[in-house]
């Protein structure tokens, strides 16, 4: 029963905790001797804090034994990517600069988890300072995707998915600004949920860039997303970006039922480019979907022609903007290609910055549009497979291409309109999985959860895990 | 093009590893080839619509 633990998702954990099936300190030793393990191939953690996770799973038993169960995720271990601030407890922002950082509050996602009892193993291993999507950090390791060591897991949250998907946390939390969830959760195999600008509180998170920052669920399972996503919404005074909005049940919304669902599908710029592989996987998820019942739409959406431009203009100058003054005083502790990123963002002009913000609002329009008549949007999350360590390009049908150009052309423009956009994973191609990207109106998180749901149900993995989790090799 | 690069990132107070000279200048070059088509955006009809709150966030 121990060696299985650490695989299974929060809504499987939670009835056995709950019902005393099994103890919070059990569940800690195994998700952690599993971590332990895994962790020198994967190097998906920073540091794993063994005692302070057994003294929280003891604290946990002994509420959940007097009767003071606080819910479903009392006694869940997780781990979280290591760019949420811990009050009195080292973050490093995957940085040599903040490797020494503690902070003097908990973020507001911490601290909502701390209230539900959540166990925390330890931090996860992350792209530096969350500006890029390899994960290969120069500081503390190359973090390995658990499907194939050679393969870096995306980023920036690479630590997250690769966790996950190799069993190291039960779930976890990413940050993405032009991806760094969905493309960790394509790469790894698993769930990753960007909710709308806005949702999750951003307090407690240090920034890479303030207009485009999300937090959200990294998760086995697409309730499990849901549920996180319930757990942690919710209007927060203290993020300036925070909206106003009801938050939403969002695991009892859940169905399969795609009975009247309309897909939108765009093919001039989501299904451009993309390696065949790639796309043959997500048009055989469509066609899925179709089967079970859902109507297939094409549409169209012009300013996404501009989006690149935008993604690139904005991204580089809040995140120069926000490390200047270290650029300038230390620039030699930066890793490479970090550094490079945050010097090139210097060069762009406030004229450009301001034209990409005005193709933000053409882009919101146009969805706004689409979604009149659509229910969600799909797409693939990455036109490519993931690529080995160390390289800078990706082969997209037989072409070498800059990765740091392909990497972020279909997950930018959900940071850029802020709406909602899940990858749940549809099939494996040479071994590695490939993630499909369902866009949805803005604060209908239901929505893509929803067709998320009713993929998830047709088993498009065929249960088939990374080797390292100890399940059946490919 | 470089030594424009060059001297805005010194103005700047920056300094530039000699290994990302050419780096620069190429996604420069390849930043302006993404450039050319934004004449067709139309963008000045658009508000960027960004927010100043007087009084400050807590108001």
């Amino acid at each position: 029963m121990n060696q299985e633990l650490p695989a299974k998702s929060i809504q499987e954990l939670s009835p056995l905790l709950r019902d005393k099936q099994i103890s919070p300190v059990e569940l800690a030793n195994a998700v952690l001797t599993k971590a332990e393990s895994n962790n020198e191939q994967v190097n998906a953690y920073i540091e794993i804090d063994r005692e302070k996770a057994i003294q929280e799973a003891a604290r946990a038993e002994s509420e959940i034994m007097n009767g003071d169960y606080r819910g479903p995720l009392h006694g869940i271990p997780m781990a979280l990517k290591d760019i949420l601030y811990f009050k009195g407890e080292r973050v490093t922002l995957g940085s040599k600069i903040h490797q020494d950082f503690v902070p003097d509050y908990d973020a507001t996602v911490v601290s909502k988890l701390k209230q539900e009892g959540v166990v925390f193993t330890g931090k996860l291993n992350m792209h530096e300072y969350a500006w890029g999507a390899t994960t290969t950090n120069p500081h503390f390791g190359a973090c390995h995707n658990p499907w194939d060591l050679t393969k870096i897991p995306g980023g920036s949250s690479g630590g997250s998915g690769a966790a996950v998907a190799a069993d190291m946390t039960i779930a976890s939390l990413g940050t993405d600004t032009g991806g760094s969830i969905r493309i960790p959760a394509s790469a790894c195999g698993i769930i990753g949920l960007k909710p709308t600008h806005g949702r999750i509180s951003k307090y407690g998170c240090f920034p890479l860039s303030w207009s485009l920052d999300h937090i959200g669920p990294m998760t086995k399972t697409v309730y499990d997303a849901a549920l996180l996503l319930e757990t942690l919404s919710g209007y927060d005074p203290q993020d300036p970006t925070s909206v106003n909005t009801p938050s939403k049940n969002f695991t009892s919304l859940l169905s399969e039922n795609l009975n009247g669902t309309v897909i939108g599908i765009n093919e001039e710029y989501f299904f451009k480019n993309v390696d065949k592989k790639v796309e043959d996987t997500v048009r055989g998820a469509i066609h899925v979907l179709e089967r079970l019942g859902a109507r297939i739409e094409t549409v169209k959406l012009p300013a996404l022609q501009f989006s690149e431009f935008a993604e690139l203009v904005t991204i580089t100058s809040e995140a120069s903007a926000i490390h200047h003054d270290n650029l300038v005083k230390q620039p030699a502790n930066f890793g490479d290609d970090v550094r490079f990123l945050l010097e090139f963002g210097e060069l762009i002009s406030s004229v450009d910055y301001l034209k990409a913000q005005q193709i933000r609002r053409q882009l919101d329009n146009d969805f706004a549009k689409v979604f009149e008549g659509i229910d969600v949007l799909i797409t693939p999350t990455l036109p490519f497979l993931p690529n080995n360590i160390g390289e800078s390009t990706v082969s997209i049908n037989g072409k070498q291409l800059s990765f740091l150009d392909e990497v972020i052309r279909f997950t930018g423009p959900g940071n850029l309109t802020g709406l909602p956009a899940i990858s749940i994973p549809c099939g494996i191609q040479d071994g590695l999985p490939v993630g499909l990207q369902i866009m949805g109106p803005a604060f209908k998180e239901e929505n893509v959860l929803n067709v998320a749901y009713a993929l998830e149900k047709t088993n498009p993995l065929k249960g088939r895990k990374p080797a390292l989790s100890g399940a059946i090799p490919l | 093009m470089t030594e424009h690069i060059l001297k805005t990132l010194k103005d700047k107070g920056l300094t530039v590893p000699e290994h990302h000279i050419g780096l620069l200048t190429a996604q420069w070059e390849a930043f302006q080839q993404m450039k050319k088509n934004l004449d067709q955006a139309n963008g000045a009809a658009y508000d960027i619509g960004l927010k100043h709150v007087p009084g400050g966030d807590q108001s």
